[in-house]
């Protein structure tokens, strides 16, 4: 009972952190899922997010809200820029899933030393104030981490929505089933396409921005995010969007359980022993579903 | 004198690291993300047979060698299970896994506050400390490196891999066996890239993890598709170009404290434009798939 109890904060943030991490995973599974692309650039667009926010919020002195919506709308834009600049340039000239893997660690690279040429290398504050706690039974909560749980939520739910009840969401997954058939219907590849990079793109500004305020921002933060998208795709299942997020979940949990039980330290290790761990144990049923893809 | 010595050694250093990894990414096709964590296995295991167990830098090596070959073996049993993007992120695992594992592990390897006092080699009482013998030694183990790997370039070992690289299912159905070609690759590779950590943790005397993240191996990757696989040409001129940049850099006036940026800058961008226009990069043959 007592452990339950020591637990439970625990537990607690780790779903908070969890959420985030669906959110990153669900980005980056649906550009993973629909156009096959290993998104590192996801890092970078990750970064940029907090960074456009910080730039709007405190260089600019804008307002909070409109600050964080306008930091939405250029990493959208952002996503939209290397889709059309990069990744469809070479989807037209039909390269190999290797060349899109070394392009996107190119963007990354730049992205994220131009970041740091324009606003430093130290870590900088979104949220400098001391902020209004909630009790929850065992658990002290900020207010940011409130909202944290409650954008979140909104946000997956909106987005599983949009893709299961709308046309648009519906050829979506249509692009990613089955390609062929869908340029057959004469749907446009190039437009589902973008829209998937911009909703990656808003998904992880969702997530970067709601972790800056928490934990502030530097430009090496995009590198953990884009792991941890990476690592839960493939343990939801590759091509499950829901499954990604619930081990965006676990994953999550899983971090702040070794932060509790070992040292912050671990977390990293943790998370890559677990996929190798977990790719070993279900390698069979993977190589089932890539083998499903090739056909 | 010096500061040109430095460079020439810091050439051989990234010379033995860039034609390791074009072994495995040019003629196997594998393009892996754990490069800097074999270079930091062989910086370590051979740094502490030197201070703790007090071994001759030569001895040293020698164990460091065969552990970094062993651990190279261990890990590309796992990682070769799987193929391409899985391939990358798995090897990108285990390059975070070590990274952890020497950051962490205090008690071996000092964590972030590294380790100091490196011995610099020596054979029959002479000693490599001074710039210009250290040079000649990088230069001995960088020719025999290369020698090494132009016998293997011409021989049946090779042929065999670039089957394997442009068309596994034929290759299995003359009834060769993938995964022992692929772990062979991925063991010299790797276990090679070793002696250039020996090297480099000698050299400089100083080692901590911070030499041997995510960053480097991506740096010694860019090296590696900048200049071209596939062949001997195109790492080493990969690698000439990487290495002087910065130097060059230096001299056109850029100021310290962004000069790292800017390099960096340079080369995700001709990352992107080779990949776009000349996939198998400036020499190279392999065009990577």
């Amino acid at each position: 009972m007592n452990l339950i109890f020591q637990a439970e904060p625990f537990l607690l943030y780790g779903i908070i952190k969890g959420l985030l991490f669906a959110l990153l995973a669900v980005g980056f599974c649906v550009v993973y899922k629909t156009t096959k692309i290993f998104h590192i650039a996801y890092g970078f667009i990750y970064t940029s997010a907090s960074y456009f926010c910080l730039l709007f919020l405190e260089k600019l002195k804008f307002h909070l809200i409109l600050s964080i919506l306008l930091a939405l709308i250029f990493t959208a834009i952002l996503g939209l820029l290397i889709e059309k600049g990069i990744y469809f340039p070479l989807r037209i000239k039909k390269a190999p899933s290797g060349i899109y893997l070394v392009s996107s660690l190119g963007i990354y690279v730049i992205g994220i030393n131009l970041i740091a040429l324009l606003f430093g290398n130290e870590t900088k504050i979104l949220n400098s104030a001391i902020e209004k706690t909630f009790k929850f039974h065992n658990t002290v909560l900020t207010r940011t981490q409130l909202f944290q749980i409650l954008w979140a939520l909104c946000i997956l739910s909106v987005f599983f929505f949009f893709l299961h009840r709308s046309q648009l969401g519906k050829r979506i997954t249509a692009l990613s089933n089955n390609p062929e058939l869908f340029e057959a219907l004469g749907w446009s590849e190039k437009f589902v396409r973008c829209l998937v990079l911009i909703l990656s793109s808003l998904l992880a500004a969702s997530a970067s921005i709601l972790a800056s305020f928490d934990v502030g921002l530097d430009p090496n933060v995009g590198m953990n995010a884009l792991l941890v998208g990476a690592v839960a795709t493939i343990i939801g299942g590759i091509k499950n969007l829901k499954g990604a997020a619930i081990a965006g979940i676990g994953l999550g949990i899983l971090q702040n359980l070794v932060v509790w039980q070992i040292s912050s330290r671990w977390e990293q290790a943790v998370t890559f022993s677990t996929l190798i761990l977990y790719l070993l144990l279900f390698r069979k049923k993977l190589a089932g579903k890539m083998r499903l893809e090739e056909e | 004198m010096n500061y040109l010595l430095h460079i020439l050694i810091m050439i051989s250093i990234y010379l033995i690291l860039s034609l390791t990894l074009n072994f495995l990414v040019g003629y196997s096709g594998l393009l892996s993300l754990a490069h800097a964590a074999f270079y930091g296995i062989g910086a370590y295991s051979t740094t502490l047979f030197m201070i703790y167990l007090r071994m001759n830098f030569f001895l040293a090596l020698l164990l460091g060698m065969i552990l970094t070959f062993s651990l190279a073996y261990l890990i590309g049993k796992i990682t070769l299970v799987f193929k391409e993007d899985f391939f990358v992120l798995v090897t990108l695992g285990f390059q975070i896994i070590i990274f952890s594992l020497l950051y962490n592990w205090i008690k071996l390897t000092k964590g972030p506050y590294g380790i100091s006092g490196i011995p610099k080699p020596s054979l029959f009482r002479f000693s490599f400390s001074e710039t210009w013998s250290f040079l000649c030694l990088c230069l001995a183990f960088f020719s025999l490196i290369f020698l090494y790997f132009k016998i293997l370039h011409a021989s049946s070992f090779v042929l065999y891999l670039k089957g394997l690289r442009d068309n596994e299912l034929a290759f299995i159905s003359s009834g060769k066996n993938p995964a022992y070609y692929k772990t062979l690759c991925f063991v010299i590779a790797g276990g090679i890239a070793g002696i250039a950590g020996a090297l480099y943790a000698s050299y400089i005397t100083y080692i901590d993890p911070t030499s041997f993240t995510l960053d480097e191996s991506i740096y010694i990757l860019s090296i590696v598709m900048i200049g071209g696989t596939g062949n001997l040409k195109g790492p080493i001129i990969g690698t000439l170009f990487m290495v002087i940049l910065p130097e060059a850099l230096r001299f056109v006036g850029l100021p310290e404290t962004i000069a790292p940026n800017i390099r960096q800058i340079i080369y995700g961008f001709l990352l992107v434009i080779l990949m776009r226009f000349r996939p198998q990069g400036l020499l190279g043959e392999y065009k990577f798939e």
